[in-house]
């Protein structure tokens, strides 16, 4: 379960995870983490070039019928104003500007934050599409049964690509 | 003056025009989008599709392994624990209220409650088998490929087991005692009453308790969508769970419907199947 994958580095027994930056935060609180000051954070990795990756994102969004479209935009910018974002950081939240990822007070509370703020610079929306679900299936129950040692790396990703093919094919 | 209308359909009506739009409408709409094409037209491509979508013949398969993993087991431990709650001269109740206590759990929160219990790092069972010095660090239950179909098969063994029992219990206390009060003074043994007496009058109620529970399996959701999500991977997906995948997170109704369909047809012919081998007696 997704949830759990924190829960086990915190208490040290896992070696290493992707990880939402929400759940970072607390590696570096010695009060929640058994492993704060030995463990590294990096950008995820990438064959093309470094930190292309990119787990997700969460977004603020204004529906386009909105009654309240400036109300709204109003509410986004405070929300990601640096004294909001500087104030949920504390709460250990990710921030969304570079200022708070540079913070001099924040860095001494948070190793994981250069490499959250290279990770974001690098990073690359994945492209567009209604069947990212579907896709995204295909690709873990493959990548799963590979981590599983039923089929090798090769022809699981032979399988899973023939699979989202398959995908595209039945959307166009 | 009389009402043109006869007093029969006035006092039905009501009903029968709910049961439509509740259930026959629905059921007739989801034919209708099964046939329908995504850009409109007819098709039968959501039903040709099932020939050679791997996922669902996977599904397919856990789903009847499951099913009959799930049935053999229960059936075997309720009839065992109806004999001997039946056997006991004394605390009868008490052991029928005990083993009766997980069935009245909703199934959501047994799941719950078992999903804890089944954490590698913080749950009951590694926790005590590390206390008697055995090692855990393998043992992943519901998150092991291998381990993951046996781990939610036993909450389903644990929680629907009392049925069975519910059931055969009733049913043994029916039959009357004077075939067994004949067979002790024509000598038979226990065992030649269990399979001469007991099995054979009891028929009826197994044949219920299999069939009920067997349609019950068959369309398996809420347990495994808590324990696993029918991960890892694929490992433990159901057709039922696929079904729900398929409708609301990948939003193609159509094939989700074709799905039920053939689901439902499949659970029709097993379950008369099912019948036709207890009872074949009465196979109409």
């Amino acid at each position: 379960m997704p949830i759990e994958v924190a829960p086990h580095l915190l208490q040290s027994s896992a070696v290493m995870s992707f990880n939402w930056p929400s759940w970072v935060s607390a590696m570096d609180d010695p009060a929640k983490s058994k492993i704060a000051g030995k463990i590294e954070f990096t950008a995820m990795p990438s064959a093309r070039r470094p930190g292309v990756a990119g787990l997700g994102a969460w977004l603020f969004t204004i529906p386009r019928a909105s009654p309240n479209v400036e109300l709204a935009r109003e509410f986004i910018l405070w929300a990601t104003d640096a004294k909001q974002m500087r104030a949920a950081a504390l709460l250990g939240y990710p921030p969304t500007r570079g200022s708070v990822f540079l913070d001099e007070d924040l860095l001494g509370r948070y190793g994981a934050f250069p490499a959250q703020l290279a990770s974001l610079e690098t990073a690359r929306s994945r492209p567009r599409t209604a069947k990212w679900n579907e896709l995204e299936n295909v690709f873990g129950v493959y990548l799963s049964q590979a981590n599983a040692g039923r089929l090798g790396a090769a022809q699981a990703m032979e399988k899973a690509n023939r699979e989202i093919e398959a995908v595209r094919e039945r959307a166009e | 003056m009389r009402s043109p209308i006869p007093e029969g359909v006035k006092w039905a009506g009501p009903a029968v025009a709910l049961l439509f739009a509740l259930s026959v409408y629905p059921l007739a709409y989801s034919v209708k989008v099964s046939l329908t094409a995504p850009g409109g037209g007819f098709t039968l491509r959501n039903y040709t599709r099932l020939l050679s979508d791997e996922f669902f013949h996977a599904a397919a398969a856990q789903t009847l392994f499951y099913t009959s993993a799930a049935l053999i087991v229960e059936f075997l431990l309720g009839l065992g624990l109806a004999l001997l709650a039946d056997s006991l001269l004394r605390g009868r109740g008490l052991f029928r209220a005990g083993l009766l206590a997980p069935m009245l759990l909703p199934p959501v929160v047994a799941a719950v409650i078992w999903r804890l219990m089944y954490n590698p790092q913080f749950g009951v069972l590694n926790g005590t088998l590390r206390v008697l010095g055995i090692d855990t660090s393998k043992i992943t239950w519901t998150s092991g490929e291998g381990s993951a179909m046996l781990s939610v098969l036993l909450v389903d063994i644990w929680e629907w087991t009392p049925f069975i029992f519910l059931l055969l219990s009733a049913g043994l206390q029916a039959i009357p005692a004077e075939p067994y009060e004949a067979a002790r003074v024509d000598g038979a043994s226990a065992w030649q009453v269990l399979r001469d007496v007991t099995l054979p009058l009891l028929r009826p109620t197994i044949l219920l308790a299999l069939v009920l529970r067997a349609m019950d399996l068959m369309r398996i959701f809420d347990q495994i969508f808590i324990l696993t999500q029918g991960g890892p991977g694929f490992a433990t997906e159901t057709v039922s769970l696929y079904i729900y995948r398929t409708a609301f997170r990948f939003f193609n109704f159509g094939y989700a419907a074709a799905m039920s369909f053939v689901g439902l047809a499949v659970t029709t012919i097993l379950t008369r199947s099912l019948i036709r081998l207890i009872n074949p007696r009465r196979t109409r």
